[in-house]
């Protein structure tokens, strides 16, 4: 696992390529490389993605990072520059994309024929796939529009649904056939929240099934409630990929009484590093190899120093990601 | 169709011609259209049967003596506008329609391969420029058998040829119209990898079909003409000469297929390389 510029952060080796670890990569990118043209500054930049199989990854970046692009460089429609993609243990590009029949995806928001009806663009996209058994479409469709719940809604008009709807729709069109891997680009994008939550758990089950799910979101609430595995992306690079345990700062105790100094000297000997902050609260990185929370308190009051707020604190996704990301409204260009 | 070879059909192949064709038919923009171009021939009869001239150019002066020569009527009153716009709307349409949708990446990502996905679109809007020719021959064949005699044909030399043969005549008149139409299709399918606009790239169609009738009626510049798509358009009329004109129907074809071999193949390189950004 790669970070950039927070080497403090707990991350495994960096181009960890060897054979085993090859093996277990949904998708793993070698030095990815896409600059546009009328573009000075490449899209992506020397990406080495690696999705474990059986994870969920959630792909994360402000608008503008490249999440984008390296999807569609993941699915053969944009050619890299330079580097290599590979995909469920085949490269992909423009030419050859027999790896994806194993490869739903939802990219970008769902797009279909707004006069077919929602079961009419689902027989469309499997009339085109020569890799599905045609006998077996009508069973398959009504499997994917009852596992999105639109099944009511199957003869409608495509124009005539909800965002909501059209996004259920494009996760039907994902779970089409048996897949592999899926590539999900904000698949809760224009949900209510019920959707929402029928998505995540739609997520869950496809995960514990065995498929691999590469997640694009910016909904960090969605990554922690979802994903095993974590990619951040900024400005086409990669700040930091690898479990999402490993990306989570570690939790901070934070004592605030008068005695700092006894404090500190008690947490010294319990053998955790403390400081005083600017506030005058005693600090210190807590770990599970500390001593837990009531014997550290114990021996706080044992030695007579008066406590007055003992917390442990859990700093959440959003600050990290936002350390990794940058402070900036701006969508970097 | 399926009744002809409903196992072949049903082949994974063609399944996605099917979606394909049932796309372009099912469109309203594209009923709509066969439906002006079809009253066509039924405007053309009826005037003729009630004004009952026997004179009169491109065919219309024949009506009266077999109403064989209404599809010709109107074939060759649909030839200079409204077959063009026709093909130029449902061929550019091909592949910059999806873009525009958003389809084409969800298409190209089932998978579909970019060179099988270009065949097949390229097959259908061929299939779509025949079936538009021969259906305004048709509509023209019928609905002049209703309202004139049927018989001998008597061609544009005053010689006699059978029914049947003048039958025959009329499908080769279609067919070379259709080679003819392929030839601004390609053209079509061209533009449509270059935009995702499909209006503007048969609008682009349209303006070139145009130009190039214009270069056409310029003297000066008739070492261009024969290398002109439309130069051979209006020659069909040589399939009812006595014996049938074939040079420069040959050298129509001819031209037409090189069209079609530069611009598919155009179409080709840049459609199986480009980056789907849409």
């Amino acid at each position: 696992m790669t970070v950039t510029d927070s080497p403090s952060r707990a991350l495994s080796p960096e181009g960890s390529r060897n054979s085993e670890h090859t093996a277990c990569g949904a998708v793993i990118t070698h030095d990815l490389m896409k600059t546009f043209r009328r573009s000075s500054k490449p899209a992506v930049d020397k990406l080495n993605l690696f999705v474990p199989r059986g994870s969920v990854y959630g792909f994360l970046g402000p608008n503008g990072s490249g999440k984008t692009t390296t999807i569609r460089m993941l699915l053969g429609l944009v050619s890299p520059d330079s580097g290599s993609v590979e995909v469920l243990g085949q490269s992909v590009s423009c030419r050859t994309s027999d790896t994806l029949h194993k490869v739903g995806a939802l990219i970008e928001g769902p797009a279909f024929h707004p006069y077919l009806s929602g079961e009419a663009n689902l027989r469309r996209l499997d009339a085109a796939d020569t890799g599905v058994d045609p006998r077996t479409s009508s069973t398959r469709i009504g499997h994917a529009l009852e596992r999105v719940g639109l099944t009511a809604a199957a003869g409608k008009t495509f124009r005539t649904y909800s965002l909501g709807m059209k996004q259920r729709l494009g996760i039907a069109a994902a779970l089409l056939c048996e897949r592999e891997l899926l590539v999900l680009d904000e698949p809760t994008n224009g949900l209510d929240p019920q959707g929402t939550r029928e998505v995540r758990s739609l997520i869950l089950e496809l995960a514990a099934e065995g498929v691999t799910v590469l997640l694009s979101t910016h909904l960090l609430s969605e990554v922690e409630q979802v994903c095993s595995h974590v990619g951040v992306l900024r400005a086409g690079v990669l700040q930091a990929q690898g479990p999402l345990a490993s990306l989570r700062p570690t939790p901070q105790l934070r004592i605030v009484t008068i005695d700092t100094v006894s404090t500190v000297a008690v947490l010294d000997r319990l053998g955790i590093a403390a400081t005083v902050n600017d506030s005058g609260s005693v600090v210190a990185a807590f770990s599970a190899e500390n001593p837990q929370p009531p014997d550290i308190l114990r021996s706080l009051v044992n030695e007579g120093i008066a406590v007055r707020e003992f917390r442990i604190e859990q700093p959440n996704l959003e600050e990290t990601f936002i350390e990794l990301t940058g402070e900036g409204f701006d969508v970097s260009g | 169709m399926s009744a002809v070879s409903p196992l072949a059909l049903r082949a994974p192949g063609f399944r996605l011609l099917r979606s394909e064709l049932r796309l372009i038919v099912g469109r309203r923009r594209n009923q709509l259209g066969l439906a002006v171009l079809l009253i066509l021939p039924i405007i053309i009869a009826f005037t003729v049967k009630a004004t009952d001239t026997s004179e009169g150019g491109d065919f219309i002066g024949s009506i009266s003596g077999n109403g064989m020569f209404v599809a010709l009527a109107a074939l060759s009153a649909a030839l200079p506008l409204f077959l063009p716009v026709a093909v130029s709307a449902v061929s550019s349409d091909a592949i910059a329609g999806e873009a525009h949708q958003g389809t084409l990446r969800y298409l190209l990502t089932v998978p579909v391969s970019r060179a099988r996905l270009l065949a097949v679109k390229a097959i259908a809007v061929a299939i779509s420029c025949a079936g538009v020719t021969f259906a305004v021959a048709l509509v023209g064949l019928v609905i002049g058998w209703i309202l004139f005699p049927i018989g001998d044909v008597t061609l544009l030399s005053g010689t006699q040829i059978s029914q049947g043969e003048g039958i025959a005549r009329l499908v080769g008149v279609c067919a070379y119209m259709t080679l003819c139409l392929l030839a601004l299709a390609a053209i079509g399918l061209f533009f449509s990898t270059l935009t995702e606009q499909p209006l503007g790239g048969s609008i682009a169609v349209i303006i070139l079909a145009i130009v190039s009738a214009i270069l056409n009626e310029i003297p000066q510049l008739d070492w261009l003409h024969p290398y002109l798509f439309v130069h051979h358009w209006m020659v069909f009329g040589d399939f009812f000469r006595a014996p049938v004109l074939w040079d420069n129907l040959r050298e129509g074809a001819l031209v037409s297929l090189g069209y079609i071999v530069v611009f598919v193949s155009a179409a080709w390189a840049h459609f199986t390389t480009k980056d789907i950004t849409s």
